[in-house]
């Protein structure tokens, strides 16, 4: 006979559960969350058979392995995932949750270090957290995709330890894999070269100030034909003019037109 | 450089003083994929035999983790070559390594030795072939050469992959054990036991009654001998007839032609099983050529015609291929016929969970050990102890295993192999099979077709259509023996009852 008085009801959102990290911090968390832990929801489920169950919710799960600052962020990503418990969101919601949890993801990733990233993982992996640990996985993997090899170095940390006659054997077995990278590198910039540039044509603006500096080669003074007229006349952007025009051929039929 | 054999004594011994200390991360249970359970073997002092054509250790020297302890002073050269990436365990980055593509995972042998070591693990490299180049690849001596074959063509490939490089001071369980595994020879010991049932030039009834109606193995000899298959199939007749045709072969389709050139290159853990089961529809000959052995006739899930879940294969693979344990689908039973080659077979009856195997509560999902040989590395020594053995046989050409419904079994093939199987229902299985199907969660259980969850009633009432009134039978026959047995069970209460009043009084 389990006392369920004192254990709550594990569907209700609202119960949470105490977790103890290795630097003896206690995290109180909402237990929807903490489930996602399948570590620690075996070790609850280990203690509801067990007549230890009786002591009650004050039960703290100890997490050795794992420090106060990882076991935060672990929580903050575990709260963003779709709760299992949660009322089914219409389409509408769910999108603006996956929009929401894209923009928390990319925001946590900007700022982390390698060293924090690991460590992520590392907890990730002992707290059997599988969206944390597919998530976190991916994240390194893309970090370090097609990124040259003294990044990589750099980035873990690595002396490297090939004498500098193997390094250059075995850089030859692979080149195929760096001939792969300069193609994908090649491919890359071909594509953003050819990228074309829009013109966002704003109309006549008035009032600009500061006016725009009249540039240095163009022609001041007097008008030849009415002295009371200061030069330039009209006055029009003459340095770094991009020009379209709308057929094939330009107005002076040359290659180039200024 | 020691030899394998020594290497491992030595760790094993060294192992169970260190087992204390070593600090396991919740190794409790196996993961449905790689994870691995290094348990201790009670025979160690055999040590392992490696196959004939095997290197006599590691191709990269990688030596298992134990060894580190017996090197005082050493370091172990795997750490320091992944920088901070050494603080994860070995599946963790072979994880992040396996979500990079091919070009960048060669890239990355170059950081350091011990990323070399790592990148060179075929399985990432078969996972990419297998992913990306479905549409037909060239098996060629590696999985690394295959890709590079595949997706660099104007590379020189000879020079893939055939590396000097040798590491020292490289210490890893997990990539030790994985070409342990692929290397290892079937110790002679594994294949001892032989305990099933043989029969020979039974009667139908005899074979209903005695092992089909009390779910019983039995391995039948002679039931074969008209087969023309039993004459003509092997290898070049296979070949000149269809070639090229794709069969299915794992997550891919591969023509025969192919599939013959990976399987006599291959050399790793788990190869590679060619189990199709659309053969007689693809090449009708291959069909016309065997015939269902007598014992087996009924086959109630006919009565669905096209419609009916997958239910014959032709199986074919390498020395080392075979099945890791499962029950087959839709508590269905099974024959199995070798018609070249031979097999090992390991059955435990339904009751009984084999060792090292973790089914989930609701049997979807079986975590269990990667590779075959690795369960018996690990786990079939376990067995030695019980006082009720698992069933076990070596099923040679000619000969026909019998695999009641509800029963875990597990196969290897000892040699490359050729062989039919068939999964049927017959009156005897066809409640049970219902049952499975009425499951609530049949879409994830049910297998074979693509209409899984519809499957239950579309069955029964093709059933009453076919043989009406066989499923009322069946029921009422049931709950007679059913309400037999509840009998006895009162009979003996009150009976003790009687007693007890005697007594006390």
């Amino acid at each position: 006979m389990s006392n369920t008085s004192e254990n709550p009801n594990p569907s209700s959102s609202s119960a949470k559960m105490t977790l103890k990290t290795s630097d003896n911090e206690l995290f109180e968390v909402e237990e929807a969350v903490a489930m996602k832990f399948c570590t620690v929801k075996q070790y609850f489920e280990d203690e509801k058979d067990s007549d230890v169950a009786a002591r009650g919710s004050t039960t703290v799960i100890p997490l050795p392995n794992v420090h106060s600052a990882v076991l935060t962020m672990l929580i903050s990503y575990g709260k963003k995932l779709p709760q299992s418990n949660a009322v089914a969101d219409n389409h509408e919601e769910e999108e603006t949750k996956k929009k929401e949890r894209k923009k928390y993801e990319q925001g946590l990733l900007k700022n982390l270090m390698p060293g924090e990233l690991l460590d992520l993982i590392s907890a990730a992996n002992y707290l059997d957290f599988k969206e944390g640990l597919e998530f976190f996985n991916q994240a390194l993997a893309d970090h370090i995709q097609n990124k040259s090899v003294e990044y990589v170095r750099k980035f873990f940390g690595i002396k490297n330890d090939y004498e500098p006659h193997e390094e250059e054997k075995y850089r030859e077995e692979y080149a195929w894999a760096f001939e792969g990278i300069e193609c994908w590198l090649i491919g890359e910039l071909k594509q953003f070269m050819a990228k074309t540039k829009t013109l966002d044509i704003a109309g006549t603006l008035l009032g600009i100030k500061p006016a725009l500096i009249v540039a240095s080669f163009s022609v001041r003074g007097l008008n030849s034909l009415d002295s009371n007229i200061l030069k330039p006349e009209m006055i029009a952007p003459g340095e770094n003019i991009l020009a379209a025009w709308i057929n094939a051929i330009g107005p002076t039929g040359l290659d180039s037109n200024t | 450089m020691l030899r394998c054999k020594s290497l491992l004594s030595q760790t094993i011994n060294k192992k169970r003083k260190k087992n204390k200390s070593k600090n396991k991360n919740k190794n409790s249970n196996t993961r449905v994929s790689k994870k691995q359970n290094y348990e201790e073997e009670e025979d160690c002092e055999e040590g392992f035999n490696l196959k004939t054509s095997a290197a006599p250790s590691h191709t990269h020297g990688v030596q298992p983790l134990g060894n580190l302890y017996i090197n005082p002073g050493s370091i172990n050269s795997r750490n320091t070559g992944l920088g901070n990436l050494q603080t994860l365990t070995d599946e963790l980055v072979l994880d992040i390594l396996g979500l990079l593509g091919g070009t960048h995972l060669g890239v990355l042998a170059t950081v350091s030795k011990s990323f070399y070591v790592f990148t060179n693990h075929e399985p990432l490299w078969r996972n990419l072939v297998l992913e990306n180049l479905n549409a037909g690849f060239l098996y060629n001596g590696s999985w690394k050469s295959t890709f590079v074959a595949a997706c660099y063509p104007s590379f020189d490939v000879s020079s893939v992959g055939v590396s000097g490089l040798r590491v020292s001071d490289f210490y890893s369980d997990y990539l030790f054990q994985s070409w342990l595994c692929a290397n290892l020879e079937m110790k002679p010991e594994w294949l001892q036991r032989d305990n099933i049932i043989r029969r020979k030039g039974i009667s139908v009834e005899d074979f209903v009654l005695n092992f089909e109606e009390p779910n019983k193995p039995v391995l039948l000899e002679g039931c074969l001998d008209n087969w023309v298959a039993l004459q003509n199939w092997d290898r070049d007749y296979l070949l000149r007839l269809c070639g090229d045709v794709q069969f299915a072969v794992g997550p891919v389709d591969m023509k025969l032609q192919e599939y013959f050139r990976y399987s006599d290159q291959v050399r790793e853990e788990r190869p590679l099983y060619l189990f199709d089961p659309k053969f007689a529809e693809k090449v009708p000959k291959l069909g016309s050529e065997y015939e269902v052995p007598a014992y087996f006739r009924e086959d109630l899930f006919g009565v669905l015609g096209n419609e009916r879940p997958d239910y014959r294969w032709i199986i074919m693979g390498p020395a080392g291929s075979g099945s890791s344990f499962h029950i087959d689908p839709n508590s269905t039973s099974a024959w199995n016929a070798v018609i070249r080659g031979s097999k090992k077979w390991i059955l435990f009856p339904p009751d009984v969970v084999p060792p090292g195997v973790h089914p989930s509560p609701d049997g979807a999902e079986v975590a269990c050990p990667v590779s075959i040989i690795e369960w018996f590395m690990n786990f079939y020594g376990a067995t030695k102890n019980w006082e009720k053995k698992p069933i076990e046989c070596i099923c040679k050409a000619g000969e026909v295993i019998f695999v009641p419904n509800g029963w875990w079994h597990l196969v290897i093939n000892l040699e490359e192999s050729i062989a039919i199987t068939q999964n049927f229902v017959s009156r005897r299985n066809l409640l049970n099979v219902l049952d499975f199907l009425k499951r609530p969660n049949a879409n994830a259980l049910v297998s074979g077709t693509r209409d899984r969850v519809n499957l239950h009633d579309k069955f029964k009432n093709a059933i009453e259509t076919s043989f009406p009134g066989t499923i009322d039978q069946l029921v009422q026959k049931a709950e007679e023996k059913k309400a037999q047995q509840k009998q006895s069970f009162w009979d003996s209460v009150t009976d003790s009852k009687v007693g007890a009043f005697k007594f006390s009084f």
